[in-house]
C-alpha cells in the first residue's frame, strides 16, 4: 500500500513538474514579448509624434512659407482655424496601420480608412505630449495626443 | 528490501529532478526578469531621450513665440513699453523721446516671456531652468536669437530629464534659433530716418518753398489776365502738405523696400489728429511778357511769321515764389509686410491673431527748428 502511495505521489509530481518545466519559460517569454511589443508600439507612436512635429510644412493659411509643424499646429490650436489636414500625408506615411487619431482639446484629425476600427477600442498605443502654443496670458502649453489603432 | 530501495531511489531521483527542474525554471525566470528589467530600463532611457528632444524643440519654438510677442509689443508703442503710449521720437532738434535702449527693451521683454514658457514646461521628471540673458543679432534671412542660462558661477545650467530613479539625462539649456522676422531692421529704419536724420524735414516740409508749389501757381496764372493778383493768395496748410503722403525709404539692401513700406498716414487723417501749420514768410513776384495769340488755330508766334495769324495781345505772366515756414506732427508707422506672426493683443476683439509687426511713433518737425509752431 505504501509503495502504491509513493508511486502515486511520484506520478502526481511528474504530472505537475514536467508541464511546469515546459510551460513556465514559454509563459515568461510570452510576457516579455508582449511587454516588448507594447514598448515598441509606444515608441513608434512617440517617434511618429516627434517626427511629425519636427518636420516642416508650408503654412497654407498664412504666408505659405515653410514653417516647423510644431509652430503650425500651435497656431492652429489657438487661432480660429483648427484645420490640421496638412499632417495627414505624414501620418499616412509614418503610421504603418494607417489607423490613427491625432487630437488635442481643439483639433482633431482621424484616419479616413473604413477598415480602421472606431474608437473606443482597446487602445494599446497612445502617446500624449505637450507642445508650446503662441503667447497668451492663460495657457502656454497644450497636450496633443496620437492614438495608433 | 528491493522494493524499499526502489522507492528510496525514486524519491532521490525525484528530488534531484525537482531541484534541476526548479533550478531551470528559476534560471529562466531570473534571466528573463533581468532581461526584462534591462529592456524596460533601456526603453525608459530612450523615452527620456525623446522627452529631452521634444523639450529642446519646445524651447526653441517658445523662443520664437517670445520674440514674436516681444517684437509686436515693443514696436507697437515705439519702445515706450512702460507708459504703453506712442512716444514722440523727435521734437524738432530734440531727440530725447527716442528710446536709445529700444533693443534692450526688446531683449528684456523676450527674456521675460521666454522664462514663462520655460516654467510652463517644467513637469514631473522634467526640470527646466531660469534663463539669465538674451541676445538678438540681425542676419540676412532673419534675426538670430540666443537665450543663455548661467548659474552664479557663470557656468551653463542644464535641463534635466529623470522619469525613473535609475537615470538622469542632462542637456545644456542654452537655446538658439533663427527667427524669420525683421524687428531690428524696423528699429534701424526708424532710427536712421527720423532720429539720426530728419526725413520729414528733408523730404516733406523742407520742400514747400521750392518748385512744386511755384509751378502750380504758374499754371493757374496763365489762365487769367493780370494774374499777379493770384500771388496774393496764401496757400492753405493742406496744399502745402499735399506732397506729404507717401515716400519710400530704403535701408540700402536689396528687396527690403518691397517688403517694408514706410506708411505716413494719409494727410486727411493727419489733419484730424495732428497739428500742421504754415506761416507765410516771404513772397516774391517775377513778371515777364508773354505773347498770347487769340485765333481760331491755337498756334502762337512771336513775332508772327505767318500772315493769317494775328497776335492780338500780349499778356503778362507772373511767377510767384512763396517762402513758408511749415511744421507738422506726423504719425509714423513702419510695417514689415513680409510676414504675419501669432501674437496676443489685449486691445483687440480677437486677442490672438496673425498680425504684422508695425513700429509706431510720432515726429514733430519743421523746416526751421527755431520756430516751434507745433508742439
Amino acid at each position: 500500500m505504501k509503495g502504491f502511495v509513493d508511486l502515486f505521489i511520484l506520478f502526481i509530481l511528474l504530472i505537475v513538474l514536467i508541464p511546469a518545466m515546459l510551460i513556465a519559460p514559454e509563459a515568461l517569454k510570452y510576457r516579455v514579448q508582449a511587454q516588448y511589443l507594447l514598448n515598441i508600439q509606444s515608441f513608434t507612436s512617440t517617434d511618429v509624434l516627434l517626427s511629425i512635429l519636427s518636420a516642416t510644412n508650408p503654412d497654407e493659411l498664412n504666408s505659405k512659407k515653410q514653417k516647423p509643424s510644431l509652430e503650425i499646429v500651435g497656431e492652429r490650436i489657438l487661432i480660429s482655424s483648427q484645420n490640421v489636414e496638412f499632417l495627414r500625408e505624414d501620418l499616412d506615411k509614418l503610421v504603418k496601420s494607417k489607423c490613427y487619431l491625432f487630437e488635442s482639446e481643439k483639433i482633431k484629425l482621424a484616419d479616413k480608412s473604413k477598415d480602421c476600427p472606431e474608437l473606443p477600442i482597446k487602445i494599446k498605443n497612445i502617446k500624449i505630449v505637450e507642445i508650446v502654443v503662441p503667447f497668451n496670458p492663460t495657457k502656454l502649453v497644450e497636450g496633443v495626443k496620437l492614438v495608433v489603432k | 528490501m528491493k522494493k524499499g530501495v526502489s522507492i528510496f531511489h525514486m524519491i532521490i531521483f525525484l528530488a534531484i529532478l525537482l531541484m534541476v527542474g526548479l533550478g531551470y525554471v528559476y534560471y529562466i525566470a531570473f534571466t528573463e526578469v533581468v532581461n526584462f528589467e534591462k529592456g524596460v530600463k533601456e526603453t525608459t532611457v530612450i523615452e527620456g531621450t525623446n522627452i529631452m528632444e521634444l523639450l529642446r524643440k519646445n524651447l526653441q519654438q517658445a523662443l520664437r513665440y517670445s520674440y514674436y510677442q516681444s517684437s509686436f509689443e515693443v514696436a507697437k508703442v515705439g519702445g515706450n513699453v512702460k507708459l504703453n503710449d506712442m512716444p514722440t521720437w523727435r521734437k524738432y532738434e530734440d531727440i530725447q523721446g527716442f528710446p536709445k535702449d529700444i533693443k534692450s527693451i526688446l531683449k528684456d521683454r523676450t527674456l521675460e516671456i521666454f522664462n514663462k514658457y520655460s516654467n510652463s514646461l517644467n513637469d514631473e521628471g522634467v526640470t527646466t531652468v531660469e534663463y539669465t540673458s538674451l541676445d538678438a543679432v540681425k542676419k540676412d534671412d532673419g534675426e538670430y536669437v540666443s537665450a543663455l542660462a548661467k548659474d552664479k558661477k557663470g557656468q551653463d545650467e542644464e535641463l534635466q530629464v529623470s522619469r525613473a530613479f535609475f537615470y538622469h539625462l542632462y542637456n545644456k539649456a542654452n537655446t538658439f534659433i533663427l527667427v524669420p522676422i525683421r524687428t531690428l531692421t524696423l528699429f534701424e529704419i526708424g532710427e536712421n530716418n527720423f532720429v539720426l536724420s530728419d526725413k520729414i524735414q528733408e523730404k516733406a516740409i523742407g520742400g514747400i518753398t521750392s518748385t512744386n508749389f511755384k509751378s502750380n501757381y504758374n499754371q493757374k496764372s496763365q489762365t487769367s489776365e493780370g494774374s499777379t493778383r493770384k500771388c496774393g493768395v496764401n496757400p492753405s496748410a493742406e496744399e502745402v502738405f499735399t506732397e506729404v503722403n507717401n515716400f519710400g525709404l530704403e535701408d540700402g539692401k536689396k528687396n527690403i523696400k518691397t517688403n517694408i513700406d514706410l506708411q505716413l498716414n494719409s494727410l486727411e487723417k493727419e489733419l484730424s489728429t495732428s497739428t500742421i501749420s504754415t506761416e507765410l514768410l516771404n513772397r516774391e513776384i517775377q513778371s515777364d511778357i508773354v505773347p498770347v495769340c487769340a485765333q481760331t488755330t491755337e498756334e502762337c508766334c512771336f513775332p508772327p511769321l505767318v500772315s493769317n495769324i494775328l497776335c492780338i495781345k500780349h499778356w503778362k505772366r507772373a511767377t510767384c515764389t512763396f517762402s513758408y515756414f511749415g511744421a507738422a506732427k506726423v504719425k509714423i508707422a513702419i510695417t514689415d509686410k513680409g510676414n504675419k506672426y501669432p501674437v496676443y493683443d489685449s486691445a483687440d476683439k480677437e486677442p490672438i491673431a496673425m498680425r504684422n509687426i508695425q513700429l509706431n511713433f510720432n515726429i514733430i518737425s519743421g523746416n526751421d527748428y527755431s520756430r516751434k509752431l507745433v508742439q
